[in-house]
């Protein structure tokens, strides 16, 4: 599995964004991601760590070529994906998949359900009508919900249901990567347990790749294989999850460990699991 | 259709019928404030009547019964379909409305549909990259047509289209024996400069609105799974944006009317506009007052028009219901 290139790879990447500051002084440049570089291989979870601003979410979306990259480059099977044309572009867009982290933001709500979760098929050209609807019914049991819920609105679903018609939605093209932008902060507590289960059982079902990004280490230690913390637009520190949660390197990973309370939160005396 | 919305639709009804008539009686009182009567205006035109004469000519239109007595006489009549006769013209007021209504009719469909068909594609790729130069285009283009008040607009393009170039007629219908050629040719100066404006207010809350959902997560997602461009404008933004859109232009529409009363009046159209205008310098009572309401009407229907429309388009309405 390690010797063919990973599917996604970022190698330097800078991101600057300028800050508008009034009508004529020329704003700020904020380096949002500067010389990061990591590695998601095949059937591998990575979770992304680090609190809020320091480039998470900037780092997916380059990751997923919504946002382009100031310096460095972003591989796709080893190949840059700024130079994706065409056929190989859309191999891109459905080899990897985003979940965002706004279940009532992500979904357009003028659309059925069902047209939600086929949209992905229906960009990509796949399957006829009949084909796509088994196909939706399909994904949406997948993720525990029921296929009769392709016809409702997305506004009669919780957050928890909603994240999981995003998920079914993100699962239709069969990807082998998804990159999870903190799926569950925006869920209740019982309910983020429910989607950390569900993702479990996915991730071995369908052989996934996960980028998980979150700032829940409990929830990071729960998925994760690998662990990359995050501080200020910088990689602090990367490695096997027992290695960094067992004994940090980074001053700062120490200091984020010892801060932020998990779930299961006596466990973490424990040591490495 | 579900019970919620029939019960909307009878309460927006009934606040209608309510803003209507007080929309009457203000009307009915501002009018009968105005300083002189037609009896003044028939004393003018002939000094031999007698005082006697002039009183028993007040007495035969209602003038020597307080306001609000000729008001009610007014209303009771006018429910039941009876809105007098025209003074200037001697005939009943709908009957000499038609064509003025008819002809305001066609200038502002006409304006509207344009300026729909230019506002909403200029909007979306305005929208497409706020600040690049096709989108400053747009926004110095739809300044211009909102700052420029419609008379100015309407005479300039008369000095450079009929006076300098003598391409098009400054004024009239052309309708009377020109054949359908000659009646555009005389339409368009009012709808360019009509469409003018109207395109521009629209243009600005079309592009507002697109940029506000093209910021939206839901828009990233479909992005991210390999949407093109343009999949993302129309099938996704577009319908979104247009909810507050179409509340919007129906809001607009009243100032569309009013727009077309003052293009009329320097086109010489015969419109609306023009009739309203005229019936109040001649102290047509019966007919200034149909006509403003009718203006109030349109207005009115024009709104509830868009809340039905809103409703019906919003998705927590249409598709589906709870869970």
């Amino acid at each position: 599995m390690m010797d063919s290139p990973p599917i996604l790879a970022a190698e330097y990447v800078t991101k600057r964004f300028r800050k508008d500051s009034g009508l004529f002084a020329r704003g700020e440049d904020v380096t949002a991601l500067d010389d990061v570089g990591i590695v998601l291989a095949a059937g591998e979870t990575l979770a992304l760590v680090g609190e809020s601003g320091s480039g998470k979410s900037t780092l997916a979306r380059v990751l997923m070529r919504l946002v382009r990259a100031d310096d460095g480059r972003v591989l796709f099977r080893g190949t840059d994906i700024a130079r994706l044309r065409g056929a190989d572009l859309m191999a891109f867009r459905r080899a990897v998949q985003m979940v965002f982290q706004d279940p009532f933001a992500s979904l357009n709500p003028r659309l059925s359900v069902g047209r939600i979760v086929a949209e992905p098929l229906a960009i990509h050209g796949i399957g006829d009508r009949a084909e796509r609807r088994k196909r939706v019914a399909a994904a949406l049991e997948s993720v525990g919900l029921a296929a009769a819920d392709a016809g409702r609105a997305p506004h009669a679903f919780s957050g928890g249901q909603r994240q999981r018609i995003a998920i079914a939605r993100a699962l239709i093209a069969e990807p082998e990567a998804i990159v999870l932008d903190e799926p569950m902060s925006a869920l209740d507590v019982t309910v983020q347990r429910q989607i950390l289960g569900l993702l479990n059982d996915l991730k071995v079902s369908h052989r996934l790749a996960y980028l998980f990004i979150t700032h829940d280490l409990g929830v990071a230690r729960a998925l994760a294989d690998r662990v990359a913390v995050m501080h200020r637009g910088h990689i602090v520190e990367t490695g096997a999850a027992e290695a960094v949660f067992g004994s940090p390197v980074d001053p700062y990973t120490a200091r984020l460990l010892a801060a932020i309370p998990v779930l299961g939160a006596g466990r973490r005396t424990g040591g490495a699991p | 259709m579900n019970r919620g919305l029939l019960t909307f639709i009878a309460a927006r009804v009934v606040q209608t019928a309510i803003v209507l008539l007080l929309m009457s009686l203000a009307v009915y009182l501002l009018i009968g404030l105005m300083p002189g009567d037609p009896v003044d205006l028939m004393i003018a035109g002939d000094p031999r009547l007698t005082p006697d004469d002039i009183l028993r000519l007040r007495a035969v239109y209602g003038l020597d019964q307080p306001l609000w007595s000729r008001y009610i006489a007014w209303l009771g009549a006018a429910l039941s379909g009876d809105l007098g006769a025209s003074r200037l013209y001697a005939r009943p007021v709908l009957d000499v409305m038609g064509p003025f209504f008819l002809n305001t009719c066609v200038l502002m469909s006409v304006s509207f549909a344009l300026s729909v068909i230019v506002a909403v594609p200029l909007g979306v790729w305005a929208a497409r990259r706020p600040g690049s130069i096709a989108d400053r285009a747009a926004n110095a283009f739809a300044f211009a047509g909102i700052s420029m008040p419609v008379f100015w607009l309407g005479l300039v393009l008369i000095i450079v289209f009929s006076v300098l170039l003598s391409w098009l007629p400054a004024s009239g219908t052309g309708r009377g024996g020109g054949g359908a050629f000659d009646a555009v040719r005389h339409l368009m100066l009012p709808v360019i400069t009509l469409t003018i404006h109207e395109t521009g207010v629209l243009l600005r809350y079309v592009r507002s609105a697109m940029i506000e959902t093209l910021r939206q997560d839901f828009v990233r997602a479909i992005r991210a799974k390999g949407a093109s461009a343009g999949w993302v404008l129309w099938r996704h933004a577009l319908p979104n944006a247009m909810l507050p859109v179409i509340t919007i232009v129906a809001l607009s529409f009243g100032g569309l009317f009013s727009g077309a009363l003052v293009t009329e009046t320097i086109f010489a159209y015969p419109g609306m506009g023009r009739m309203i205008y005229d019936s109040v310098m001649g102290n047509d009572f019966n007919l200034a007052l149909a006509g403003l309401l009718i203006a109030t009407v349109l207005t009115l229907a024009a709104n509830l028009a868009a809340d039905l429309l809103y409703a019906w388009l919003d998705p927590r309405i249409r598709i589906g219901g709870a869970r």
